[in-house]
């Protein structure tokens, strides 16, 4: 009886949160489900078409390559942007004085503040054929050529993936190193009595107690990468378009540039589709400890 | 309770009857035309108001074609909505805009053709028939030079490539600067020129093709490879937006960029204004001649007032447009909002206030249709004289259907590839017609 | 914290390293900022404004009345961070209550909202704020992202790291739940409400697209919409209107400027979640 009662106020708080995504996610998403088999443009919807925009959007290949895409540059971003990270966070635990911890944790917290066009921009900037990486690498004979970064089709995905990662460091980082201020120091000390070495604590208590972190770290830095828009639309350009064009960035296309709301969801709805596929395989592939 | 409850009630009442009493006579949504910040957008409304005698709610987002998108297919209602001919075929076909042949026909300012000349409207016939109403006057893009460099090298306008060319290598020699920069590949069109071809679809006996990707365009492909193996053309030409060009060439870093008739103005106003010892000297030229000796510019896409399908007020969008057509309306999409950027003395000359001066004489039509009107404030020093090298090339806009979305992607992939020097012309035309026909995007 | 010499000295390099990476674009803003126009224009980075000049900020301020934009992106922030923060820690909590029936399903739902695009959704959810009359609304702005599957899940892997002994010590001891509320869960929460909190001030501030679409309203609108005007000018039409580099630069550096205020006064709270959650734990 008391245990019912815990549950009924226990359901109570959390039907706020349920509502909300019941009304302005689900409710939009079925909306919008329902728009893909709908011949819908600027005047909204005009009746059921059956699957005619999604075969709109498969008969041409390029919304292969744009899967292709999403996927190599989302493995990508998650790899690192999950991992890399973790070593920041680390760090940052290590350095004293306060202040100077706050001082480099406010400043690798700063890209995550500027939009992706500064990012884009100054990134070419430092990478254009007359910025400092050129110079420094012709300066140490590594090179003898210029490389033209963000003309440069070998470049792309790891551009988008390495400025996505740099990004997004500083927040990452903060997660991990929030849950590490929950580590029991005598945890630490104990170990540290038994003469474990820095690695093995690092290995023995410090990971496995990020574990659930990195698990939740981990499905967000994967449902973004798989969403990436901004940083491939703005980096796409004559020659690098053909490996960068994501799910996202070809949803667009067909919709706002296009004018074809219909097409635009349907493109959606297969994003969505890869997302679903994805996010159930990683679930089944991650360890337990760091299901989410 | 039930009072508490009668009284809220009747606010709420009271609330929705407000917003229904707000109800506007005129819904505008517009990418450029208005003020240039939230509180001058409102006073531009007002004073559109009192000239109209209309309530006006305008809407001016900041990102247009995202708005423009979801409000109208979400079903909002207006009663005009700003675009470009880019637009028209799509909209066209989806039944989106009122067609509006008859209107123009029966309104005496619109029909002038002192006010909007036919060939402006011409610019986007479509099989007789007229989707939209022109905002402004568009210009075109054509190379621009530095005619101070020419001078100091004792050189003259560049016509041929070859002359192009010299001119590259000497400014590189002289001044160390790039010969070409430019952001994309619409800004070769003044050099295409030299092989005839134009930029987007042409029709030929009812087969569509792609001018770029036939054999002619090649040797062009091979004309630029051979600059950016010289250093001529800067390397970041397929990463560029328009802003990086505009920054090299105004602070000595490139010889010529592709750029609006209405920049050369620009160019040479900014930079004077910050060095007013400068010699800088832009000068918008044509471009190649080709075989024929014709010369092929670019028209920027005609900018347009369209009319939805599902407008609830067409005669008062008709009031609007025949205003912006009048010489009241021509000071307010140039100069702007009387007392706010300009004053009128008692002579009755202008004056741009401070404010006035900031905006540049653009509040959403910098150039009008208009052949007679003249703007009190003239034109920037070498626009009128690039403008007259647009019209006189004979300038027309570029087929754009829906397939150039897909096309333009394999254009620019070899177009880059070819002009980097990483494959011949004929080899890249080669990939490009073989792409395009695989997948039936040309005939 | 870790007590190893090899790593502490190792996290200084990793940390001045990573830090320099993140300081040299931070940087060319600001020196792009303080430069005349012409000088703005000159391409490559450059380490030192020649000569200094606040023209940028000047041209920023006579286009732009910031007060009113300012305002509403801080009601915004203010109350949708309290909200989010609020329903993300209910909905942790809940979701952390071992023995809930119906727990992993409704774990599922929330993870669920985390593969949807918003391609899909953003016409219809236009379509819903419309039917709701919040339409130029700041509630819309507030409503919009109230909670998200991310925080909810933070917070409930933050609510699991309490050892189930402490608080079955404590029930024994005849705390109420309430109790156990504050005196256990919330001390450990802090350094997740403070990490989701800094994120969300964030992504309010920087909201973009919701006030683009949900606010035409020239009173209502937000700070980023203001300053979009000006850092990133009308680029491809023939306009004559022409704003320097060095006065969009100028509104980066507003618009970042609060967050780099509000970011290391957050930072205490994390600490003090250290001592608490340290000496509880």
């Amino acid at each position: 009886m008391r245990a019912l009662r815990t549950h009924f106020v226990l359901y109570l708080l959390v039907a706020p949160v349920l509502i909300y995504f019941a009304l302005f996610v689900f409710y939009p998403l079925g909306m919008g489900l329902w728009l893909s088999f709908q011949k819908a443009g600027m005047m909204g919807p005009q009746g059921f078409v059956g699957l005619l925009n999604y075969q709109k959007i498969f008969v041409s290949g390029a919304v292969w390559d744009a899967a292709w895409n999403t996927m190599a540059i989302a493995a990508g971003i998650t790899l690192f942007g999950t991992l890399v990270p973790i070593i920041p966070a680390i760090a940052l635990a290590e350095i004293s004085p306060d202040p100077l911890r706050r001082a480099l944790q406010t400043t690798i917290y700063t890209p995550y503040l500027l939009s992706w066009v500064i990012i884009i921009g100054v990134w070419m900037n430092t990478l254009s054929p007359i910025g400092i990486v050129n110079a420094v690498l012709i300066g140490l004979h590594v090179i003898t050529q210029p490389i033209t970064f963000f003309a440069s089709t070998t470049w792309a995905r790891p551009l988008v993936v390495g400025q996505t990662v740099w990004k997004d460091m500083g927040f990452h980082a903060l997660i991990y190193y929030a849950a590490l201020m929950s580590v029991d120091p005598e945890l630490i000390e104990a170990a540290t009595m038994d003469g474990a070495k820095g690695w093995h604590k690092i290995r023995d208590l410090i990971l496995p107690h990020l574990a659930p972190v990195i698990g939740v770290v981990f499905m967000l830095t994967l449902q973004g990468a798989l969403h990436t828009f901004d940083s491939a639309f703005l980096m796409a350009n004559g020659r690098t378009a053909e490996k960068v064009t994501t799910l996202a960035v070809y949803a667009y296309q067909r919709g706002v540039l296009q004018f074809d709301l219909g097409m635009a969801s349907a493109a959606g709805v297969v994003l969505l589709a890869l997302c679903l596929v994805v996010a159930a395989l990683s679930r089944w592939l991650l360890p337990q400890g760091a299901r989410v | 309770m039930k009072k508490f409850l009668g009284v809220t009630l009747g606010a709420m009442a009271l609330a929705l009857l407000s917003t229904a009493l707000l109800a506007q006579d005129l819904r505008i949504l517009t990418a450029v035309t208005g003020g240039k910040d939230a509180a001058e957008q409102e006073l531009f409304v007002k004073e559109l108001e009192a000239h109209l005698g209309l309530k006006i709610e305008m809407v001016k987002p900041e990102d247009y074609d995202n708005v423009l998108f979801t409000a109208l297919s979400s079903g909002e209602k207006y009663d005009l909505v700003y675009g470009d001919s880019s637009m028209l075929a799509n909209f066209v076909a989806q039944g989106a805009i009122q067609d509006v042949t008859a209107l123009v026909a029966a309104s005496p300012v619109l029909s002038n053709v002192a006010e909007i000349p036919a060939s402006e409207w011409a610019l986007f016939d479509m099989d007789g028939k007229k989707y939209g109403v022109p905002n402004k006057f568009e210009g075109g893009t054509m190379p621009v030079v530095r005619a101070d460099w020419l001078a100091e090298f004792g050189m003259k306008d560049p016509v041929t490539l070859d002359d192009w060319m010299a001119y590259f290598r000497k400014a590189k020699e002289v001044k160390g600067a790039y010969g070409l920069s430019m952001a994309g590949l619409y800004d070769i069109q003044g050099f295409m020129s030299a092989a005839g071809v134009k930029a987007g679809y042409l029709t030929v006996d009812g087969k569509r093709t792609i001018p770029y990707a036939t054999d002619a365009a090649a040797p062009i492909y091979d004309w630029f490879g051979a600059m950016y193996k010289e250093g001529l053309l800067d390397p970041q030409f397929a990463t560029n937006g328009s802003k990086e060009f505009r920054n090299l060439f105004m602070t000595d870093k490139v010889a010529a960029v592709t750029y609006w008739d209405a920049w050369v103005g620009l160019f040479n106003n900014i930079v004077h204004t910050d060095h007013p010892d400068s010699k800088f000297e832009a000068k918008g030229i044509a471009g190649v001649p080709g075989p024929d000796g014709k010369v092929i510019l670019r028209r920027g896409e005609p900018s347009l007032w369209f009319i939805p399908t599902n407008a609830e007020h067409v005669a008062n969008a008709i009031k609007f447009l025949e205003f912006w057509h009048s010489p009241a309306g021509y000071v307010m999409g140039t100069l702007g909002v009387k007392d706010v950027d300009y004053t009128v003395k008692a002579d009755g000359t202008y004056e741009l206030t401070e404010q006035g001066k900031k905006h540049s004489l653009d509040h959403g039509s910098p150039r009008v249709e208009s052949t007679t009107w003249v703007n009190p404030f003239g034109l920037l020093p070498g626009v009128q004289a690039a403008q007259d090298v647009i019209v006189a090339s004979g300038a027309t806009v570029e087929q754009h259907p829906v397939e150039w979305n897909d096309a333009e992607v394999i254009l620019k992939k070899y177009a880059f590839a070819a002009m980097s020097g990483e494959m011949t012309g004929a080899e890249a035309v080669k990939h490009m017609q073989e792409e395009l026909t695989a997948a039936k995007l040309i005939d | 914290m870790l007590r190893a010499k090899g790593i502490s000295r190792l996290s200084y390099a990793i940390m001045a390293l990573l830090a320099a990476s993140m300081v040299v674009p931070f940087w060319s803003v600001l020196v792009t900022a303080f430069s005349t126009r012409f000088d703005s224009f000159q391409p490559g980075i450059h380490l030192w404004p020649v000569p200094w000049s606040v023209e940028g900020f000047g041209t920023l301020f006579s286009r732009i009345d910031f007060r009113l934009p300012f305002a509403n992106t801080l009601i915004v922030t203010a109350i949708g961070t309290a909200l989010h923060v609020a329903l993300a820690t209910l909905g942790g909590f809940v979701l952390s209550q071992p023995g809930l029936p119906g727990r992993r399903l409704m774990g599922g739902i929330i993870l669920l909202t985390l593969t949807i695009p918003s391609q899909v959704i953003l016409v219809p959810q236009f379509v819903l704020f419309r039917q709701l009359h919040l339409l130029n609304t700041l509630t819309a702005l507030i409503i919009s992202d109230a909670v998200s599957a991310f925080s909810v899940l933070l917070m409930k892997t933050y609510f699991e790291q309490i050892p189930a002994s402490v608080l079955e010590a404590a029930r024994m001891d005849g705390a109420r739940q309430v109790r156990l509320v504050w005196d256990f869960y919330l001390p450990m929460a802090l350094p997740g409400v403070m990490t989701i909190a800094a994120f969300q001030v964030v992504s309010r501030y920087n909201m973009f697209t919701e006030p683009l679409l949900f606010i035409t309203a020239a009173d209502k609108i937000t700070l980023q919409i203001a300053l979009k005007s000006v850092v990133q000018g009308k680029d491809t039409v023939s306009t004559s209107d022409f704003i320097g580099p060095n006065a969009q630069m100028a509104g980066v550096v507003i618009s970042i400027l609060p967050l780099l205020i509000f970011y290391p006064l957050m930072q205490r709270y994390l600490v003090r979640g250290l001592t608490i959650g340290g000496v509880k734990g």
